[in-house]
């Protein structure tokens, strides 16, 4: 039997009550007299036990407010010991207990197991939720971003019909009704709205110099469209933060920021991944309606003649222009092209030029 | 400690909780959390809590932290029913195109939940602390200090802002005031008027220097919260006096940050305990109430929503 000096606190009052304390180990239980002489018991499998430094502490009751300290650390050893040999550690303090290599590995373990799921569950999953969501959502959702966008632009309405026009003579693939709008401003871009409205910048048409070029730049965003590219962007986006959100957020602020910023670059790489998907399905437009694949790579050229490379691939929502022209020419050369001349194709695109 | 002399003459807070071990805490919560996608987080927080307050002592002896994750688990189910509700109203009044009026109910329906939170937070986290077995407890009544809250801060939005500096000290004086361990009575005296120049002059004296004096106005604000504080029963008191100087606040902070960024964040449980130590050995206590004598009062309280709420609302336990 182990005995040892301690204080009893009664949950009435602050003071200190000095006891001797008994280790009943038979019985599974500590004992202690207290001034009166009463003596009370209080079974091993009751307690909550912690260590706080040199002092033991054993507290009692419906909410432990009754206590004995002890600092007898022989004393202290035996009560650990046959609690555990009876199996009152509960799983977390075992966990705990296991010492600060094991809680350096587990924090690994979680990080990796974080950024494994992040990067190839998370997305995977997220694609497969756009299935579910209805096209109606995207259309309303393009609608309603059009007119927003629209209400402070001038349109160029012959060239739109023009486009219109030409984009007819086209055999799509469409899942979708498109329309194109042409604007007028100096923007060398495109950019393709999830209900089928395309809108492209009158800068970019001045570049051109032939119709395949106009033909690929139609492809490469009605295939964002077909793809369904701006909904599996957001579905990706909101997905992988708000994964990110659960497993950081609540271990602390810094982590968070930290791991949100690697998100936003992180989601520039679902962008250029959707781009080069659009740059490939394109280019099977082109050939599937027979005309000269160079058209997209030529597209490129102006491209890049416009923006020569000022950032780095690994911030941009595009691959690099060259790297684009590379992989698409790449392609042309793998496929057996059969190239019909389209004179009305042709005709259309110098009106939409001509106007200038 | 048989010796009341001795109590009643010296008075030593102290911390003794080390970086790795909470570092286990942290970890181990974080799996935990992760695993079962958040739902863990009220036990997570239990956990840490009681570490923290038992990590805590006064002369020599820890407080002690009895919320248990489960109490807090179903304050965090109705925690997350209330915003729902209140979200729920938001999407509603947006989808019968009324935005207007969804946003208004957003903001009221937060605003009306801010001191529900507080107070509610202040029951539970003070029923649930003890010292020595000695409860600490929260008197405020819940009616009057909704009404405050509402007038003071109506003058915050009217004054733009400048009332802010009172409100603040208002809502210490109404909180600390109401705090009670045992037959124990806390008591915070603090002037809006003080605390406004106190802010005015750190933040001037602030931009003027770069930000380099933004640690002797931390030290101020320290000091002006622990001098302000006293425990009284009786005629008896204890009075709290601050011994932290800028240059050691200014320590603190930038190790802490460089902790931080170093580890990518997880250094975060060495910043808790070094700014625990630090706070615990900043305060140095005074006066002739003896310890031994402290007697039972408080009542016990289970319900943890308050708590939860101002978790989520991310409001700041110690005002």
């Amino acid at each position: 039997m182990h005995q040892a000096q301690g204080f009893f606190y009664d949950g009435q009052s602050s003071k200190p009550q000095q006891v001797q304390i008994s280790l009943v180990e038979r019985k599974d239980l500590i004992e202690f007299a207290l001034i009166d002489g009463e003596t009370t018991s209080w079974a091993l499998a009751d307690l909550m036990c912690e260590n706080i430094g040199s002092v033991f502490e054993m507290s009692h009751g419906a909410h432990q407010f009754q206590k004995i300290t002890t600092e007898d650390a022989d004393f202290v050893e035996a009560v650990k010991l046959l609690r555990s040999q009876n199996g009152y550690d509960n799983w977390y303090q075992k966990m705990l207990d296991a010492g600060s290599v094991f809680h350096v590995f587990l924090a690994i373990l979680v990080l990796a197991f974080s950024i494994v799921t992040y990067m190839y569950v998370v997305p995977w999953i997220a694609e497969k939720l756009v299935t579910i969501v209805p096209d109606s959502y995207d259309k309303s959702l393009g609608t309603g971003v059009f007119k927003e966008y629209v209400r402070y632009q001038t349109i160029d309405s012959a060239k739109t019909e023009a486009i219109g026009e030409f984009v007819s003579q086209l055999e799509l693939n469409n899942e979708f009704d498109f329309t194109f709008t042409v604007i007028n401003s100096d923007q060398v871009n495109a950019f393709a709205l999830p209900d089928g409205n395309i809108v492209i910048f009158s800068g970019i048409i001045d570049k051109l110099e032939n119709y395949e070029e106009l033909v690929a730049l139609v492809g490469h965003e009605v295939a964002h469209i077909n793809n369904r590219h701006s909904m599996k962007m957001m579905s990706r986006n909101l997905a992988g933060y708000m994964f990110i959100s659960l497993i950081f957020s609540d271990v602390n602020g810094v982590m968070a920021i930290i791991t949100e910023n690697a998100h936003s670059l992180h989601s520039l790489s679902f962008s250029r991944h959707f781009e080069q998907e659009a740059d490939t399905d394109g280019l099977n437009m082109l050939i599937a309606n027979g005309i000269d694949p160079d058209g997209m790579s030529d597209l490129m050229k102006r491209l890049e003649s416009n923006y020569g490379e000022m950032i780095p691939e690994f911030l941009s929502s595009h691959p690099v222009t060259s790297q684009r022209k590379e992989y698409i020419e790449k392609m042309i050369s793998k496929k057996s092209v059969k190239i019909i001349h389209r004179p009305q194709l042709e005709e259309i695109f110098e009106k939409i030029k001509g106007d200038y | 400690m048989e010796n009341s002399n001795e109590s009643m003459n010296g008075y030593k807070l102290s911390f003794h909780g080390k970086g790795g071990e909470y570092f286990g805490i942290v970890i181990v919560n974080w799996l935990l959390t992760a695993l079962t996608l958040g739902l863990y987080y009220p036990w997570a927080k239990a956990k840490q809590l009681q570490y923290l307050y038992g990590a805590t002592g006064l002369n020599n002896d820890r407080f002690t932290f009895h919320g248990t994750g489960k109490e807090m688990f179903i304050g965090f189910i109705k925690a997350i029913l209330i915003f729902g509700f209140i979200y729920g109203m938001f999407f509603l009044f947006v989808f019968l195109e009324m935005p207007v009026v969804g946003a208004v109910f957003l903001y009221l329906g937060f605003l009306a939940i801010i001191p529900i939170a507080i107070h509610g937070s202040y029951r539970y986290r003070m029923s649930r602390t003890s010292w020595r077995g000695i409860r600490f407890g929260y008197r405020g009544n819940r009616k009057e200090f909704i009404i405050n809250f509402y007038k003071w801060i109506l003058l915050t939005i009217i004054t733009l802002g400048i009332y802010g500096a009172w409100m603040a000290i208002n809502l210490r004086n109404y909180i600390l005031g109401n705090i009670k361990l045992g037959d124990l009575q806390f008591k915070y005296k603090g002037d809006g008027w003080d605390f406004f120049i106190l802010n005015i002059k750190g933040y001037f004296l602030s931009i003027i220097t770069l930000g380099i004096y933004m640690f002797w106005w931390q030290k101020d604000l320290f000091a002006y919260f622990v001098d302000n504080l006293s425990v009284n029963k009786g005629d008896q008191q204890l009075r709290m006096r601050s011994t932290a100087t800028g240059g050691s606040f200014a320590g603190l902070i930038i190790v802490n940050l460089l902790i931080l960024v170093f580890t990518l964040g997880l250094g975060y449980a060495w910043i808790v305990t070094r700014t625990m130590e630090f706070v615990v050995k900043n305060i140095q206590i005074e006066g002739d109430i003896d310890l031994d004598g402290i007697t039972q009062t408080e009542e016990e309280f289970k319900d943890a929503t308050g708590e939860d709420i101002g978790d989520m609302l991310d409001i700041d336990f110690i005002i």
